[in-house]
């Protein structure tokens, strides 16, 4: 049987959660059929479910605004943002009015809202497709940030955001779409792997590790990779940890055992993601850490269109390998 | 449904053995029965079930457990246990993609790349290969059905020629440099680990220095073989030592006292005199609890108790427990002059070897021969000075000098 991917799999919760809960709706560009959204992440919704999936005009702001709106009104909206780069022109309709209007009402106000941006490069598509701008919104109250995994399931993802009730944002890799999800057994040949109430690990049994990493969902794969040459090559044992929750970070297990720690993420240095998890955990480790934390994102450059460029911009498996080596020598 | 869990059972391990289950996995037990031992790095202790039940096992014989860690259940007769502790929880992310049958899309997010006129990166390939599912369990990674040996590994192996056959045996899914260089590796009991833990604490954090003092004990050994016929024990130089120095207990408090932090000590609560032992199962360091109040005889009967328990059993923490000074013996022949580690959380150490004959000059000219013994001290010098050291060096030897054979009982 061939390995079923990630983007169908996500394909498949959307499908279910519709069919289970009539109060969801779907919004996007070009999210109907035959086309089925940029990613194909939503073939097969609107043949399904009619109108309650449908193609909008471009204007993300528009999307994302008439999606906080349909949850206020009572509904559950999953709103598809083509790019997650695009996600810049609904700022003001997620951070000045989903976030906030859960709060300012004099009450609670439920919002359960997802808004779902493919995030992450190499694939080659420039500088305004291929980044990943968590960052921008993370620190703001009444939104929580979230995304896809290869180890958590997609349908209870979206269970849990729809039951937070308020806006959440869920940044999905397009390389992770493409990649089989890891059917029990062994990662890589080599490690376990287990999810823990919000956190997934990836770890070589028995082995105390000599650095544990932490990862959003779209390096995780190359982060694995660099784990298994360091392991085979070096010696050096590491523990990966997955968050699908990035923001607010959950509690992560376990950090105090590895001599050392490093945060791996594809988004631009400076007030990033990694940074945000460093700040949580400094306090957390200091009596157990032996040098900082070690910071492993993309360069400060504009993503270039060239394959052969981006890659040098955005962490890959070698770079993390050099890098965690480095740090530990 | 109780949770048997591990008590704390001394202040230095992390973890303990669980050495034996003392009643069976599904057996009945009573309020008060046995269930386990376990073996702290020093002492074995029993531990009691705190209600009625029947027992499951949470984790194997031979098992190392944590302080806190539950290690079994007991269950009301019918009732169903739950996982076992050491299986691990949580969802296995893998298993429902594979359950739901009927509508899959078939082509997919893959055309993407296709439709924004890409390809997928060769990065995609290359991490899929790393990270797909892999069919091969625990001890069968390798391409040819045997573990993954790390380059590092691999090496050693080449280098010390180590044939694949043991490091097969290991019965590990990946073999590491450490597992390879733990094949030729002369393993340390666990007692001796402990052991090594204190005396690199006490060598890294106590400013010890050291005195010997020679000690004629003629006329103890003869007030010795005495006590032993009346007390029908046997006695010598240790017990009449052990005596002597918990005799100033009062007259010397800070030398018993434990070190505190600010330069500061808190008082013994008694003369515990803690006595290495050491039968050939690792040296143990048992107390001899108000030594001042036992004389030689109730003293002789205590190691006596100490010596059997090295030899037959094991110890149990309260025997270890509480030490304010510890005196270690070197009965070995020959051995002239012996320097102890203060053991952390004391300020003094002694050290006693055999008595040796030696002849000395008399006064009214001529010569005769003595029995002599030499007795050290290490002390914290944070703590105590050479003055206070040798004062308290020479009142033993005084007191030892005192003794002959005849005199009055002490």
């Amino acid at each position: 049987m061939r390995a079923v991917r990630m983007g169908e799999r996500l394909n498949l919760a959307l499908h279910e959660l519709m069919a289970r809960d009539p109060d969801v709706y779907l919004l996007g560009e070009d999210v109907a059929d035959p086309y089925g959204g940029a990613f194909k992440i939503t073939k097969g919704l609107s043949t399904r479910f009619g109108d309650r999936v449908r193609s909008t005009p471009l204007s993300e702001g528009a999307i994302v605004g008439a999606g906080a709106g349909l949850a206020l009104a009572g509904g559950k909206a999953i709103v598809e943002i083509m790019f997650a780069d695009f996600a810049a022109l609904a700022f003001d309709q997620l951070v000045n009015f989903a976030a906030k209007s859960t709060a300012m009402y004099g009450r609670r106000v439920p919002l359960p809202l997802i808004v779902r941006c493919p995030s992450g490069g190499n694939r080659g598509y420039g500088p305004t497709h291929s980044q990943s701008p968590h960052k921008h919104f993370i620190g703001v109250p009444g939104l929580d940030v979230y995304e896809l995994t290869p180890f958590h399931d997609p349908g209870e993802l979206l269970e849990r955001m729809l039951a937070a009730r308020r806006p959440c944002l869920l940044f999905e890799d397009k390389v992770l779409y493409t990649l089989p999800a890891p059917e029990g057994g062994t990662v890589a040949g080599l490690f376990d792997h287990e999810v823990r109430g919000d956190v997934a690990r990836v770890f070589l049994p028995g082995a105390e590790p000599d650095c544990a990493i932490v990862a959003h969902g779209g390096v995780a794969h190359r982060v694995i990779e660099a784990m298994r040459t360091l392991l085979l090559e070096e010696d050096v044992a590491c523990e990966l940890l997955v968050p699908a929750r990035l923001y607010p970070l959950p509690e992560l297990p376990g950090l105090e055992r590895a001599g050392h720690v490093c945060v791996v993420e594809d988004g631009s240095p400076g007030g990033s993601w990694g940074a945000e998890v460093a700040r949580v955990l400094h306090p957390r480790l200091w009596p157990a850490l032996r040098r900082p934390i070690t910071l492993i994102g993309a360069a400060e450059r504009v993503i270039p269109a060239a394959p052969h460029l981006e890659r040098e911009v955005l962490p890959q498996a070698e770079r993390v390998h050099r890098e965690i080596l480095e740090a530990l020598s | 449904m109780i949770e048997i869990r591990v008590p704390r059972l001394n202040a230095n391990d992390a973890s303990y053995v669980l050495v034996e289950w003392a009643a069976g996995d599904g057996q009945e037990v009573r309020a008060g029965d046995p269930v386990a031992v376990l073996e702290t790095s020093k002492a074995a202790e029993e531990l009691a079930a705190e209600a009625g039940g029947v027992l499951r096992h949470l984790v194997r014989e031979g098992a190392e457990c944590a302080p806190g860690q539950p290690i079994a259940r007991l269950l009301a007769p019918g009732e169903q246990a739950g996982e076992r502790s050491g299986e691990r929880s949580g969802e296995q992310p893998g298993e429902q993609g594979g359950e739901h049958p009927g509508e899959r899309p078939r082509e997919h997010a893959a055309d993407a790349a296709g439709d924004r006129g890409g390809e997928p990166a060769a990065q995609a390939g290359a991490a899929q290969a790393g990270a797909g599912p892999d069919g091969a369990g625990p001890g069968g990674a390798g391409p040819d059905g045997g573990p993954v040996v790390t380059e590092p590994a691999r090496r050693l192996m080449e280098e010390r020629g180590i044939p694949p056959e043991r490091v097969r045996a290991l019965g590990l899914r990946v073999v590491r440099r450490a597992d390879v260089e733990g094949l030729d590796l002369i393993e340390v009991p666990r007692v001796q680990r402990r052991i090594a833990e204190v005396v690199t604490r006490s060598h890294r954090e106590i400013p010890a220095a050291y005195a010997v003092m020679r000690i004629d004990v003629t006329g103890a050994l003869s007030r010795a073989r005495e006590l032993s016929r009346s007390e029908r024990t046997l006695i010598g130089v240790p017990e009449l030592v052990i005596d002597a120095v918990a005799g100033l207990l009062g007259r010397f408090p800070l030398l018993f006292a434990a070190p505190v932090a600010g330069g500061r000590a808190r008082p013994a609560e008694g003369a515990h005199v803690g006595v290495t032992i050491d039968v050939g199962r690792g040296m143990f360091i048992p107390v001899v609890r108000h030594a001042d109040r036992l004389g030689p005889g109730g003293i002789a009967r205590e190691l006596t108790r100490f010596r059997a328990t090295a030899m037959n059993g094991s110890f149990t923490e309260a025997d270890l427990a509480g030490g304010a000074i510890t005196l270690t013996l070197h009965p070995a022949d020959g051995v002239i002059m012996a320097v102890p580690l203060v053991p952390p959380g004391q300020i003094c150490a002694l050290a006693l070897t055999a008595p040796r004959s030696e002849v000395v000059e008399q006064a009214g000219g001529g010569f005769r021969a003595r029995k002599v013994v030499s007795l050290g001290l290490a002390y914290d010098h944070r703590y105590v000075n050479g003055m206070q050291a040798t004062a308290f060096l020479g009142e033993i030897r005084a007191g030892l000098e005192r003794l002959s054979g005849g005199s009055a009982p002490i």
